[in-house]
């Protein structure tokens, strides 16, 4: 019988972009993408999001960054996780049959590796790719690629939530900066109907987002006490200071810088957060993290993490 | 005997008729916009000596004051004018009545206000409230205990009324809509432990007891109609009304709507008021239903009933068996 070792898994490289055209909450007011007032929307911590105008301008961004990523390892893999469906409008019926994920392996000069193609977790889907990802590192770095682009002309704002489009790239290796404790999800599909279970998912968001931090704590043998910082989803602020007051965490310690400036990208929040936290010095050895976020669909997942 | 029961209309007052009626004691009610039946006067507990004519109550001996109004989110000045003021018409009738004898004031445990621990039937202090209802009714007995009255005067305070001994609920109010978002799956989250307790009754129960109280030979002065030490955990409330969603409607638990998580309720209220804030109406809706007596479920408290026990046992649907009659009720019923 062969025996595998499991090696730990390292995060060793991080790239973002966002949507080149910025927008104020006054100006999706204006061209009628939000639900909820302007001055809700500001209480609760947004200002600005950034929207990818044509699909063009994600698969570039993209195709750059995984270059980027390419040029500091050596991937054996690479993993494509989209939380929106993109519809092909050619007319063809062969139209329906191009694959961005072999597209973009191609186009950063990667024939020949093994790829994955991940969709409908939602706003979980970084988590789910890093960690099918951490589980094929024995074979090489893993490549995860995260890009979203909400609907020419669609609502910006999602319960509560207002949203940027953003692509981003995470490389999982055996060695780097910051290592992965853990991932922990609670998956609900029963509410797999967003639309029509919308409220019910409303109402349990915190119950779950509870339940999905403590059984962390508990599998990683942590107490939240020893976090030292919480990357979060950029969901808004108020919404995080309710779950710290159920978890009782202090605000303080969660980075939400971002929630402002940026909002909330489907997929690209956690890489965007810890991109920042990074360059802002924030990080240092022997830091504990914790990452949380939710998904429709429904999952709520969390990742405890470790600066080297 | 005559009893005068005032407030003959409302869940209590018609559950006490009916019992006297049972038990062949003479009675007339006193109702407010009903048409009256030959049994019933009209009356405004609003007006002075509650707007009856001194011959509608003539030879009458015992009254029961079940009148006012339980609703919890009334401002304090309208909540004042039904359940606190009218305690000067009640008493101002009283006392013209020569004949006479005992007077109970029916109250709610709940004039504690978020006093905790073991509530014994005594006075209370002033204190903070969880809501207008509470506050109104306790500033009610303060005027009654301070009449120097002829006849003897007591206290009742009755616990939650879930229903009839068979489960049947008369009017649905707050308990019943916060089971039935449960029930939608629209409470994720409680204030309070799963331990705290929820005392409730039956309407029958508090009739038969707000009976044995008027004709007891050596009356208290406050009594609690209460379950006491036989109250629910907030657990068993939970668990056992999922249960019966279940077993009522099988599939139901699969649907996957997660036991509440129990906070405080600072965290509570922080959380519903920023429903209601978005403007979800749902849930909001959902806490807006329970955060009127989240102050109540939140709190460790049991009320003693020495005084009522004293009365003598009295046949009691178990607490549980009535609460299971009750959502089961409300279920079929789709609380409609």
């Amino acid at each position: 019988m062969k025996t595998v070792t499991k090696q730990s898994a390292y995060i060793s490289h991080l790239g973002y972009r966002l949507g080149s055209t910025s927008l104020s909450l006054a100006d999706l007011d204006k061209a009628k993408y939000l639900h909820s007032p302007v001055k809700y929307l500001s209480s609760v911590g947004f200002s600005e999001i950034h929207v990818f105008k044509q699909n063009s301008e994600v698969e570039r961004s993209v195709i750059g960054l995984v270059r980027q990523a390419v040029l500091v390892a050596s991937p054996s893999m690479v993993v494509y996780y989209s939380g929106i469906d993109e519809v092909s409008t050619g007319a063809d019926l062969l139209d329906k049959f191009t694959y961005k994920t072999s597209r973009v392996t191609h186009q950063a000069g990667l024939n020949g590796i093994r790829q994955i193609s991940l969709n409908q977790a939602g706003c979980s889907g970084v988590f789910e790719a890093i960690d099918l990802a951490r589980s094929e590192i024995n074979n090489g770095d893993v490549v995860c690629v995260m890009s979203d682009r909400l609907p020419t002309n669609s609502p910006r704002e999602v319960q509560y939530n207002v949203m940027s489009d953003a692509a981003s790239t995470v490389t999982i290796s055996t060695s780097g900066w910051l290592k992965i404790v853990d991932i922990h999800t609670v998956y609900a599909q029963q509410f797999w109907n967003t639309k029509e279970d919308i409220e019910k998912i409303t109402a349990s968001y915190f119950t779950f987002a509870v339940r999905c931090i403590r059984e962390a704590m508990d599998k990683s043998n942590l107490e939240l006490s020893d976090i030292d910082m919480v990357i979060p989803h950029n969901v808004s602020l108020k919404s995080w200071q309710l779950l710290c007051q159920l978890i009782d965490y202090p605000i303080e310690k969660v980075y939400t810088k971002n929630i402002s400036s940026v909002g909330h990208t489907v997929s690209s929040d956690l890489i965007i957060n810890l991109h920042s936290a990074r360059k802002d010095k924030l990080l240092v050895p022997g830091m504990k993290l914790l990452a949380f976020t939710y998904g429709f669909g429904s999952s709520w997942s969390a990742m405890v993490l470790e600066v080297q | 005997m005559k009893v005068l029961v005032v407030g003959a209309s409302g869940v209590v007052g018609a559950s006490v008729v009916r019992h006297l009626s049972a038990q062949q004691i003479e009675h007339i009610g006193l109702v407010h916009t009903r048409v009256p039946n030959e049994s019933q006067i009209v009356g405004d507990v609003t007006c002075p000596m509650l707007g009856v004519k001194p011959g509608d109550v003539q030879g009458v001996t015992h009254i029961v004051y079940c009148a006012g109004s339980t609703k919890f989110d009334l401002p304090i000045k309208v909540s004042r004018a039904v359940n606190t003021t009218p305690m000067h018409n009640l008493l101002s009738l009283a006392n013209s009545i020569p004949s006479l004898q005992r007077l109970i004031f029916v109250s709610t445990i709940y004039s504690c206000g978020l006093q905790e621990g073991v509530i014994r039937e005594v006075r209370h202090r002033q204190n903070e409230f969880a809501n207008t209802y509470e506050q109104s009714k306790l500033e009610a007995e303060k005027i009654i205990l301070n009449d120097k009255a002829k006849y003897t005067l007591s206290i009742a305070r009755l616990s939650t009324i879930v229903s009839d001994d068979d489960g049947n609920v008369v009017k649905y109010d707050s308990i019943h809509r916060s089971l039935q978002y449960l029930y939608y799956g629209l409470i994720g989250v409680l204030p309070g432990a799963k331990d705290v307790t929820v005392d409730m009754i039956s309407g029958d129960y508090a009739s038969k007891r707000l009976i044995q109280i008027l004709f007891t030979k050596n009356p208290k002065q406050i009594y609690h109609v209460a379950s006491g030490d036989h109250s629910l955990s907030m657990d068993k409330v939970i668990c056992g009304a999922r249960n019966i969603f279940e077993s009522e409607e099988p599939g139901w638990l699969a649907k996957g709507y997660p036991e509440p998580l129990y906070t405080s309720l600072n965290a509570f209220n922080n959380l519903g008021e920023s429903m209601v804030e978005a403007g979800n109406i749902i849930v909001g809706g959902a806490y807006r239903a329970l955060a009127t007596y989240a102050p109540q479920i939140s709190a460790h408290k049991k009320f003693s009933t020495d005084n009522t026990d004293s009365l003598g046992a009295l046949d009691m649907v178990e607490t549980d068996l009535l609460y299971k009659r009750m959502v089961h009720y409300c279920l079929s019923n789709k609380w409609k």
